[in-house]
């Protein structure tokens, strides 16, 4: 491991400036100065809560509708169905918007029980939902509309911006989704840079915030009834208050955190470690694996938040990440001056050794995705016979290769390399069932945890399952999806 | 131009745009949410007298009861009977009001007995009811036209 820059910082509350390389492989053993950082707390919410939860809030609403004629509308047709059609995807769209912010913000009781790679993809489902069910209640709703004031469909439309409150409010917001989803399209997000596509996906809280007026003064369902009115806003509030306690929150302690990084180290080819420590760091509640999302206090850096995953054991001697550059046109993570200080988002994710629960584990690596997997098998014991399986391109990919190594041995476990371009592996594929069941014995038995690109780890689970390990048994980071 | 200035150009542009687009066009937030008909513009005698709102109890005891026109609105038809004392307004009320579609009876019933108290207290000057607003031109027509027959 070289290191490429490395000096005290000075800064007065600094106490700790053991160098990077005496952390590398060996600070799980606790020394009388370095003390292992405390684990995340469980998540006390159940699934089936949220689950009751989530459905109380449909029933509700749906029920609302209900009672206020919206089933007997369709029921006994006429104009009155398109009405209640054009009421019914309002209302889902509504609840789906409040639902993909919700998941977006990514409040603890949420993140602890299902980590943020699957409320991420939760968030999508929802924003889908949204976007498609907005689409079509503007659709529906300006038909009805136009049936009902016996206009064409131009005039009709026409009427209600010029004459309803918070309508022009309204299909400006439908626009807005539109364009939100259109950039969901691979081609369009791959054409945009990270943040130029962040920033415009930021427009949705605008659009849920300009489609809410005309759900109080348009819809009667919401402006008769009173108890369907509170509830409706009670609902926009209670998504407010967790956005606002869940992300403003975040910002505010990890201003407060006073964390900066004091050693930055170059693992392998364009693949780097930056070690964090600060006076915060003691009270921290962190698990190997976990990820925090980054923002060193630098020019050109400091609107970039990447997510990185803890790749060893974290301590009171400091965090490490183990990230790769991905050769962007913008400032590099990795030529941060040790110093500068850092906003750190987190931990995030459940892909800790806690999920195997002492069971014997395999743990399945794709290049830079060793960096969560390697914290994992630091957190492994011998009992739990770990089986390292790493699929590079090169070898000189193989990031903190000596310390894994000597984890391995440490643990009596196994280590298979995978190393070459992908076209040699096709011929053979290393996670068919034959080749996985020789390199994995016991493979039933044992909890999976793969970190990868997005192909393997497909690939691997595919094979996985075929193999008799049952889903469950499956760990996934998908995070920076 | 810095790299973050361009890439947050797209999305602060955006949502400008939405944002000036909301703020000048939107019916909400224009001064004032109801349209002013032509009948406002040209203010009677008997606008005057309306607008002072309700006589006195004492006169109200002997008012006579005048029924508007119907007038035809969107969502259906509206009438307005109104108490009058020697050319004041005592009291007002609507006869007939748009009950054809469920959203317009569920409006109206709400809408109705608000607009009978505005009217009883402003006239023909009253306030309206936001969501009811073709409720609320019907019955102000018809109200005008009752007091523009006395």
């Amino acid at each position: 491991m070289a290191i490429i820059e490395m000096q005290e910082t000075g800064l007065g509350d600094l106490t700790d400036t053991q160098s990077s390389t005496s952390r590398a492989g060996t600070s799980a053993e606790p020394s009388n100065a370095v003390m292992r950082l405390r684990r995340p707390t469980r998540a006390r919410a159940e699934s089936s809560d949220v689950t009751a939860l989530c459905l109380f809030v449909l029933v509700v609403t749906l029920g609302l509708w209900w009672q206020h004629g919206g089933v007997t509308s369709i029921i006994d047709g006429g104009i009155d169905r398109l009405r209640a059609f054009g009421q019914l995807t309002g209302l889902i769209a509504a609840l789906a918007s409040l639902g993909a912010i919700i998941l977006t913000a990514r409040p603890a009781f949420l993140e602890r029980k299902y980590g943020f790679d699957h409320l991420l993809a939760a968030h999508r489902w929802f924003g889908i939902t949204t976007v498609i069910f907005v689409v079509a209640h503007s659709v529906i709703g300006t038909l009805a509309w136009a049936a009902l004031a016996q206009l064409s469909v131009t005039s009709g439309l026409v009427d209600l911006l010029a004459n309803e409150a918070w309508m022009v409010a309204a299909f400006v917001s439908t626009t807005l989704f539109v364009i939100i989803g259109l950039s969901l399209y691979r081609r369009v997000k791959n054409a945009l840079a990270y943040e130029t596509w962040y920033f415009l996906h930021l427009t949705g809280y605008l659009a849920v915030l300009l489609g809410f007026g005309h759900q109080l003064t348009l819809g009667s369902d919401f402006l008769v009834d009173r108890i369907a009115r509170w509830w409706w806003i009670g609902l926009a509030v209670a998504t407010l208050a967790i956005v606002i306690w869940s992300r403003i929150g975040v910002i505010v302690r990890s201003l407060r955190g006073r964390l900066y990084v004091t050693a930055v180290s170059l693992e392998a080819i364009g693949i780097g470690s930056i070690h964090v420590n600060g006076p915060s760091l003691r009270r921290m509640r962190i698990s190997g694996g976990q990820f925090f999302i980054i923002r060193p206090l630098a020019k050109g850096l400091w609107w970039q938040a990447h997510p990185f995953s803890v790749s060893a054991a974290p301590t009171t001697a400091g965090i490490r990440f183990t990230i790769k550059e991905l050769g962007d046109d913008t400032p590099n993570l990795l030529n941060v001056k040790p110093g500068t200080r850092v906003l750190l988002e987190g931990p995030y994710g459940v892909f800790t050794a806690e999920q195997a629960a002492g069971s014997p584990v395999v743990l399945i690596a794709g290049g830079v995705g060793i960096s969560p997997i390697r914290a994992i098998l630091e957190d492994c014991g011998p009992e739990q016979r770990p089986i390292l399986i790493v699929r590079l391109r090169h070898e000189g990919d193989f990031a903190h290769r000596a310390e894994i190594e000597d984890l391995i041995r440490a643990r009596g476990g196994q280590l298979h390399l995978l190393v070459g371009p992908r076209e040699w592996f096709a011929a053979r594929d290393p996670f068919a069932v034959q080749s996985l069941t020789t390199m994995i014995p016991g493979i039933a038995d044992r909890h999976a945890f793969i970190c990868g690109p997005t192909s393997l780890e497909s690939a691997v689970v595919k094979g996985l399952r075929k193999s008799g390990m049952q889903s469950s048994n499956i760990h996934l980071e998908r995070f920076g999806v | 131009m810095g790299t973050l200035a361009r890439r947050l150009a797209p999305a602060a542009a955006l949502g400008g745009l939405a944002i000036a687009i909301v703020g000048l066009l939107d019916p909400a937030l224009a001064a004032s949410r109801l349209p002013a008909g032509d009948d406002m513009t040209a203010m009677t005698p008997t606008d005057t007298v309306a607008r002072q709102g309700a006589a006195s109890t004492a006169t109200c005891d002997s008012a006579e009861t005048v029924t508007g026109p119907i007038v035809t609105t969107r969502w259906g038809p509206v009438q307005v009977a109104a108490t009058i004392a020697g050319g004041t307004l005592c009291e007002a009320h609507a006869v007939v009001w748009p009950t054809s579609e469920r959203q317009s009876r569920q409006i109206s019933t709400d809408a109705v007995p608000e607009l009978d108290a505005q009217a009883t207290q402003q006239g023909v000057m009253l306030d309206g009811v936001s969501g009811a607003t073709y409720t609320t031109e019907g019955y102000r027509d018809s109200l005008q036209q009752l007091l523009d027959s006395l």
